[in-house]
């Protein structure tokens, strides 16, 4: 059976007990929803001591399902005042679930300042004191941490960003090589972590060996069909390899959703200077690895590792969101640059999409030129310096938006948008708007509907049909975030049925259940009510569920469309 | 008349020499569809089945017939983001 750690950081005490027979069929983000909603007072302050922060990994973790060790983290958000779920690769989750861990819930506040470590092994959890841990970044944190704990843990940390509590800071976890580059990103768990004390958790899984399913031989034939479909799909075994998520530069540029300089237009003039083609190019030229997975068992291998002109590591990817973010939003042409910055992010342990966002609208204030990449980095040593301006920056889009007055932010619930203009892919801006986790891509994410026609298509440009299917996108995202599977792994299934039926045929496989396909909706349904739910507690209506008025006024160039999906069709997609 | 043809994602080897490195201008005749064009840049018809094409940023077809100087965005199945 599996257990749950609960930590509580007020009496530094631990404490095991079995999964609760409500939760037995959830994992990932279900789990760590489920438990925030019903544990978490919706209207308490999220970096007080009644939030609780929890780890899950997916239904499928610690098994040999291809691309499913993402980890989920939950907690209420300081940034967007709602439930959060962020989830991550890296190396953490299969670890975690070989365990027999279904979540470590983080509980209460410690008074004092010294740091803690939280490890994990098959011996139980021992929450260790390392004051000397105390405002490190995460490159040299995790260095000490696998000197100290051995080379072959995982690490799930927050850098300072999150220990100086800022809104938009993100929870690290290492990827293969042990480098802090894997993030739950979105939506401010670093500063829930850092509110706690909690500097790091080392997972070691030395003692353990993959998780047995139920019924072996049909979980293997399951599996084989799944990889098979990941492996055959023109999208997860040729593109995404090749050109890595960033291939979709060129794309959303000529569909012209490519926000640019604060969302003032679609397209970029130097997009083929920061593209994932020209990503690749200069990759190769100067010997660093073009293909590269983000955590073990990935058949996509989508990210990639980002060399300095003298060959020398700087960062992975940096991915699609981060270069679009940090570039053409910021009107910065510089993929070194880019790259600098993709570094201190995860070095301060700090949202990458936020921060591109942030800076933006700081650039729309005048505090830096459109274009200024060193002025970028500047700002953001700031935030990892913790100045005044640092702070302002680090709590996100919405703070430093009001801060210097501007009107054009681009947030949904106070958090950033990503890299898809709303006006010219108009189902994306349904689940930017509805998303109980605010502006978040990854919740439903219809640019497979609006561009890519996977698994169908509706016209980006109009107005209908895009909520019904936004609808069924959050739902599956809600499934797949459940389950530990990476997003991307829909490219395959969504366009393949029986790959998606191999998705369950898995699970069933696994813990010997009969789940029916209407049972796996019924689940993602649930989930999504149990997210509005809380939000509706704490204190969110229907129009928190809208997207910044100037969406709607302001013509987006070059096809000068705005967002006119209607409220009433708004309104209803997560009433079910 | 003329057109843009924009290609990418590994499409650009279908280029003409001296094109620039995502893109030329082509000369093309009334009538000419997406696929006529894209024949005579020599991309092989195999490959035809299940580009994504757009004409001036919206999604169209093989069948689509270019007007004087519409811009033609040609990629591979991808995704990404």
């Amino acid at each position: 059976m599996k257990k749950i750690y609960r930590v509580n950081m007020t009496d530094l005490k631990v404490r095991e007990e079995p999964l609760a027979k409500e939760y037995e069929r959830l994992g990932g983000r279900g789990l760590t929803s489920s438990i925030v909603a019903k544990e978490v007072p919706a209207a308490s302050h999220p970096l007080g001591s009644e939030n609780k922060l929890v780890y899950a990994p997916g239904l499928l973790g610690g098994t040999s399902a291809a691309s499913s060790g993402r980890l989920s983290v939950g907690a209420k958000s300081p940034l967007t005042g709602g439930i959060k779920e962020s989830n991550a690769g890296g190396t953490a989750a299969h670890k975690l679930a070989r365990l027999g861990i279904a979540a470590i819930v983080v509980e209460g506040k410690s008074s004092g300042d010294t740091a803690y470590v939280l490890k994990v092994s098959s011996e139980g959890v021992e929450l260790v004191p390392a004051a000397d841990l105390k405002s490190l970044g995460n490159y040299e944190l995790v260095e000490r941490l696998r000197k100290r704990f051995g080379k072959d843990i995982s690490c799930i940390s927050c850098g300072p960003a999150g220990e100086m509590l800022m809104s938009a800071a993100s929870i690290a976890v290492t990827d293969r090589e042990g480098r802090p580059t894997r993030h739950a990103g979105r939506g401010g768990m670093g500063a829930v972590m850092g509110s706690k004390k909690l500097k790091a958790i080392v997972v070691d899984d030395s003692a353990t060996s993959a998780v047995k399913p139920k019924n072996r031989e049909a979980f293997t034939s399951a599996a084989r069909v799944f990889t098979k479909a990941l492996e055959e799909h023109e999208i997860t075994s040729v593109t995404l390899p090749k050109y890595g998520t960033n291939v979709c530069a060129n794309l959303i540029q000529e569909v012209g959703a490519y926000p640019t300089r604060n969302f003032s237009t679609g397209e970029y003039e130097d997009v083929d200077k920061i593209s994932g083609e020209t990503q690749r190019d200069v990759i190769l030229e100067r010997g660093g690895i073009a293909t590269h997975a983000c955590l073990p068992g990935c058949k996509i291998s989508c990210s990639r590792i980002w060399v300095d002109k003298n060959g020398n590591y700087v960062t992975k990817g940096p991915e699609y969101e981060t270069i679009w973010a940090n570039g053409a939003n910021c009107g910065i042409n510089d993929l070194d640059a880019i790259a600098t910055m993709d570094r201190l992010y995860d070095d301060y342990g700090i949202d990458t999409i936020e921060m591109g966002v942030t800076i933006a609208v700081a650039m729309e204030a005048g505090v830096k030129e459109f274009g200024d990449a060193q002025g970028a980095i500047e700002l953001v040593k700031e935030v990892g310096k913790g100045t005044p301006l640092g702070r302002i920056l680090g709590n996100g889009a919405a703070v430093t938006g009001q801060a210097f007055g501007v009107s054009r932010v681009p947030v949904v619930k106070r958090q950033g948008l990503p890299a898809y203009d709303p006006r010219s892919i108009k189902g994306q801006g349904v689940t930017y708007a509805t998303s109980p986790m605010g502006a978040d891509h990854t919740a439903g994410y219809m640019i497979s509907r609006n561009v890519f026609k996977i698994g169908g298509y509706i016209d980006p440009l109009k107005a209908d049909g895009q909520a019904k299917a936004s609808r069924e996108m959050q739902i599956s995202a809600a499934l797949v975030d459940s389950l530990g599977l990476c997003l991307f792994v829909t490219f395959a299934t969504d366009d393949k049925p029986e790959a998606w039926e191999a998705v369950r045929n898995m699970v069933n496989a696994l813990y010997g259940w009969d789940l029916t396909e209407e049972d796996f909706q019924k689940l993602g349904k649930s989930i999504l009510s149990t997210e509005v739910d809380f939000n509706r507690r704490a204190g969110f209506c229907d129009t928190d569920d809208r997207l910044p008025y100037f969406f709607k006024t302001e013509k987006l160039p070059p096809h000068n469309s705005v967002f006119d999906v209607s409220d009433k069709d708004l309104d209803g997609v997560l009433k079910f | 008349m003329q057109v843009e043809v924009r290609l990418f994602a590994g499409l650009q080897r279908y280029l003409p020499e001296n094109s620039s490195k995502n893109s030329c201008r082509m000369e093309t005749n009334q009538g000419d569809s997406v696929k006529d064009v894209l024949e005579k840049l020599n991309v092989p018809s195999k490959k035809l089945r299940g580009l994504m094409i757009l004409a001036n940023g919206t999604h169209a077809n093989l069948d689509y017939v270019l007007n004087e100087g519409d811009v033609l965005s040609v990629f591979p199945v991808i995704a990404g983001g």
